[in-house]
């Protein structure tokens, strides 16, 4: 198992490289001069050109990439071009809002959407069951940037239960992001175990446990839900590696400060090493998820544990 | 399990039922008021204002942001200060100045004023900061004209300029120009992370994305203007309609900028202002007259007199902006609209018959960076289809944009301008901008009115010249005038003081609570 893990890091090198690589190069394919947009409207050509020369812009692209890398391996991820701030200060100030709202807001969606999911499953073709999904329908066709005004509006203007903006109220600062997202995600999870637990109790297994007498609760609960955890496993995953990356709508009305809303920003700025900062932590983190879901998935299914051996 | 599933469903409806009917009665809602209202108490010696984005940066000169000018005037002063209401200069760290042979300014310094490390502001503080300002390029529009800079003793200095220069009380107000200790400029004290004025108030934290924290610096030199609120909160709160929540929740006092739609809702709300400022700020259609058929006056003329600026006002602003058909934004001592040409339909089809070319293959992209602005050019693209002029609309990021503009890039596009003085707005139509803005005005007579009415230093004439180059300007169109801004901010009614400047500034020092 250790020996796996270890590769599994390993292998998360040439991921962080490759990734890096397609996006520094995209952002400098892009139009716009970062050594304009520091200096302003009103610096002269003259200016432009020496400070791209200062910052090394007029290399080879390649030159440039590497340079970025080695500084990256002693942990320097440069200096924003937007603020002239390091950028390593900027991501990592903003990582731990980011990664709390994405964990909270994942076991917000888990919560509901399985039992949820479980139960119209269990009573398929009844009243619950459309229910559900109905609600599940609406979740996922909501734009959660609607969603977050809307519980905006409730629960913070007119109950005042939990703040506008920002994350610095506690735990109340992570209710409406929390659900805003979690609902979203909540509809496909729902979805998914719904559909997976539909195939599951259909399987010979679970008509052989029926025939042996045992009660349709531990059927449910001890052969079907087990076995039908995979895909549900696998989409929680996918959703929480897309959350480490900054719910970039959400992050916007809430005001919350995470990575989602420093990428966009730096995009829109073209401050390519505030980006490629941002790639790095989205990047590892998604790699992170992906080893954590494929070690759940030994943890559910004894033949997939053989595989890590 | 059946039944503990059943459970949780039952307690995550019950709990969604309790949250859509809850009442304010409620004993959490109690207990949260009760908070607030301790808050509130505490509060005020605080006023909380929410900006729309991150300052780039605290420094005084490597930045041309409104955002990081409002933070720069809360710690840092100049010789000069541009007053926000009569947007004239004014002294600030000087107490007089004089001009003799029209280039030698000797400026008195105010004596006792600290700087926020406790250091004293003397004569070396000044001749360190101009010659900072003036080694950074994008500063250089507001320093290319100090030749010299020597103390004269502690407290007096002298600047002498290239040549004689109707600015340089302006320029020594910008940002660019501000004062720093001349011993931490020397030592490469970063700025940015800790910003050493002789300001108003002091900068206590700053939570990148989150919020900017000052509070008052208690030895301020002018008791007139010292801070009269303790505490600044700036949160950053990027989306507009959650400004304007945050504000009727109570969240925040002060909000930079609302919403015309948001505003609305506000002005129903007996415990809020909102201010309408009508601005300086003009919104301009930049044709590149490098471009054929665009180099021909006539043409451009047409354009001008086609574009229905009050369309624009009520379809693209909703009613929040005042139209202005001159080449310079209404609101400056010196503003005129001499020779302005004004929405006429059968005015323009006369220039385009001037003109001579067939309008049906005229071409017109007009870049633009946002929706507004794409609904702008939407209803230029419809006024100008009645002369039969095609036009298209291409909406693009903020970078991409910026870089059609300096490299010339470009057949139209949307900006704006707003200077606090009309000569440095009269100055964009020097052929010198074109170094920044290739396609923009070409014309060695306008070069040579503004070169006229940069030397000329008696207020009156130069009022006459600026007049003389926005009517030259006017008769050409190269950058059409479209309308100028009204912004709307909004705060607590019992926030008093507020004064806020046509050029988008507030004295946050000034503010008081009633």
């Amino acid at each position: 198992m250790l020996k796996y893990i270890t590769r599994r890091i390993l292998a998360m090198i040439p991921v962080v490289i490759g990734i890096t690589f397609i996006v520094f190069m995209i952002m400098k394919m892009a139009p716009g001069d970062p050594a304009r947009m520091i200096l302003g409207d009103n610096a002269t050509p003259e200016a432009v050109e020496a400070l791209r020369e200062e910052m090394g812009l007029n290399d080879n692209y390649l030159v440039q990439y590497g340079r970025y890398m080695i500084n990256l391996c002693k942990g320097d991820m440069g200096t924003s071009y937007k603020n002239n701030r390091p950028v390593v200060d900027e991501v990592m100030t903003r990582v731990p809002a980011t990664f709390k709202l994405a964990f909270v807001s994942a076991i917000v969606s888990i919560l509901i959407a399985i039992p949820l999911g479980v139960l119209a499953a269990v009573k398929q073709g009844t009243l619950f069951d459309n229910a559900s999904m109905v609600v599940s329908l609406i979740g996922i066709s909501m734009p959660a940037f609607w969603l977050a005004l809307m519980l905006m509006l409730k629960f913070s203007l007119q109950l005042k239960w939990f703040p506008v903006q920002g994350a610095n109220d506690g735990w109340r600062s992570y209710v409406l992001p929390a659900i805003a997202i979690g609902f979203m995600n909540m509809a496909a999870i729902a979805r998914t175990t719904r559909s997976s637990m539909l195939e599951t109790i259909r399987q010979d297994y679970i008509r052989t446990a029926r025939s042996k007498g045992i009660s349709e609760q531990e059927v449910i609960s001890h052969h079907a839900f087990r076995n039908a955890l995979i895909p549900t496993v696998t989409i929680v995953g996918v959703q929480l590696g897309g959350l480490l990356g900054g719910a970039v709508l959400t992050e916007t009305v809430f005001a919350w400060p995470g990575l989602g809303r420093l990428m966009v920003e730096a995009v829109n700025a073209r401050d390519v090493p505030t980006v490629l900062g941002c790639i790095v932590i989205l990047s590892i983190g998604f790699s992170i998820v992906n080893l954590v879901v494929d070690l759940l998935y030994g943890l559910i299914d004894p033949r997939v544990r053989t595989m890590y051996h | 399990m059946k039944k503990i599933i059943s459970m949780l469903l039952v307690s995550v409806m019950a709990l969604g039922l309790l949250a859509g009917c809850g009442s304010s009665n409620s004993s959490a809602d109690k207990t949260k008021d009760n908070a607030e209202a301790e808050t509130a108490t505490e509060d005020k010696d605080t006023l909380r204002v929410a900006l729309t984005s991150e300052p780039p940066s605290l420094t005084t000169c490597d930045h041309d942001s409104l955002i990081s000018v409002g933070m720069n005037m809360l710690t840092y002063n100049g010789l000069m200060r541009i007053d926000n209401e009569t947007l004239q200069p004014v002294p600030d760290l000087a107490t007089e100045y004089s001009v003799e042979n029209d280039v030698e300014w000797t400026f008195k310094l105010k004596e006792g004023v600290k700087f926020h490390d406790g250091s004293d502001f003397t004569a070396e503080d000044v001749v360190a900061s101009l010659e900072y300002a003036k080694s950074i390029p994008s500063s250089v529009t507001y320093t290319n004209q100090l030749k010299s800079v020597e103390a004269v003793s502690d407290y007096e200095v002298k600047i002498t300029t290239v040549e004689p220069y109707a600015g340089l009380l302006y320029d020594l107000g910008y940002h660019f120009n501000w004062i720093l200790p001349s011993e931490l400029i020397a030592s490469g004290h970063d700025f940015n992370e800790e910003p050493i004025g002789t300001g108003p108030y002091k900068l206590k934290e700053w939570i990148s994305g989150t919020s900017l924290t000052f509070e008052a610096n208690e030895e301020y030199f002018d008791t007139e203007r010292a801070a009269k609120i303790k505490n600044l909160v700036f949160t950053i709160i990027p989306e507009g309609v959650s400004r304007a929540i945050a504000l009727e929740a109570g969240e925040v006092d002060f909000v930079w900028e609302i919403a015309g739609a948001d505003a609305a809702t506000l002005l129903e709300n007996d415990d809020i202002v909102v201010e309408e400022v009508d601005s300086v700020d003009n919104v301009i259609f930049f044709l590149n007259v490098d471009k054929e058929p665009f180099n021909d006056p006539n043409l451009r003329n047409a354009i001008a007199c086609a574009i229905n600026r009050e369309d624009i006002i009520a379809g693209a602003l909703n009613g929040y902006g005042v139209v202005n058909y001159s080449a310079i934004s209404q609101g400056y001592v010196e503003s005129t609209d001499r020779g302005a040409l004004e929405y006429n339909l059968d005015k323009a089809k006369e220039y385009l018959e001037a003109w001579g070319g067939d309008p049906s293959t005229v071409e017109l992209p007009i870049l633009v960076t946002n929706e507004t602005r794409v609904a702008i050019a939407t209803i230029i693209q419809s006024n100008l289809a009645q002369l039969g002029i095609n036009v298209t609309v291409e909406s693009m990021d903020t970078a991409t944009y910026f870089d059609c503009w300096a490299i010339g890039d470009y057949t139209g596009l949307i900006a704006s301008w707003s200077p606090s003085n009309a000569l440095t707005y009269v100055q964009r139509y020097h052929s010198e901008r074109r170094q920044q803005y290739p396609g923009a005005v070409n014309d060695p007579a306008i070069d040579a009115l503004v070169a006229e009415a940069k030397a000329t230093l008696d207020d009156a004439e130069r009022a006459e010249k600026i007049a003389e180059i926005v009517e030259a300007v006017n008769q050409c169109s190269p950058q059409i005038s479209l309308y100028q801004s009204r912004w709307l901010r909004a705060h607590d009614a019992d926030l008093k003081g507020v004064v806020l400047s046509a050029t988008g500034y507030a004295d946050y020092n000034m503010m008081y609570w009633e």
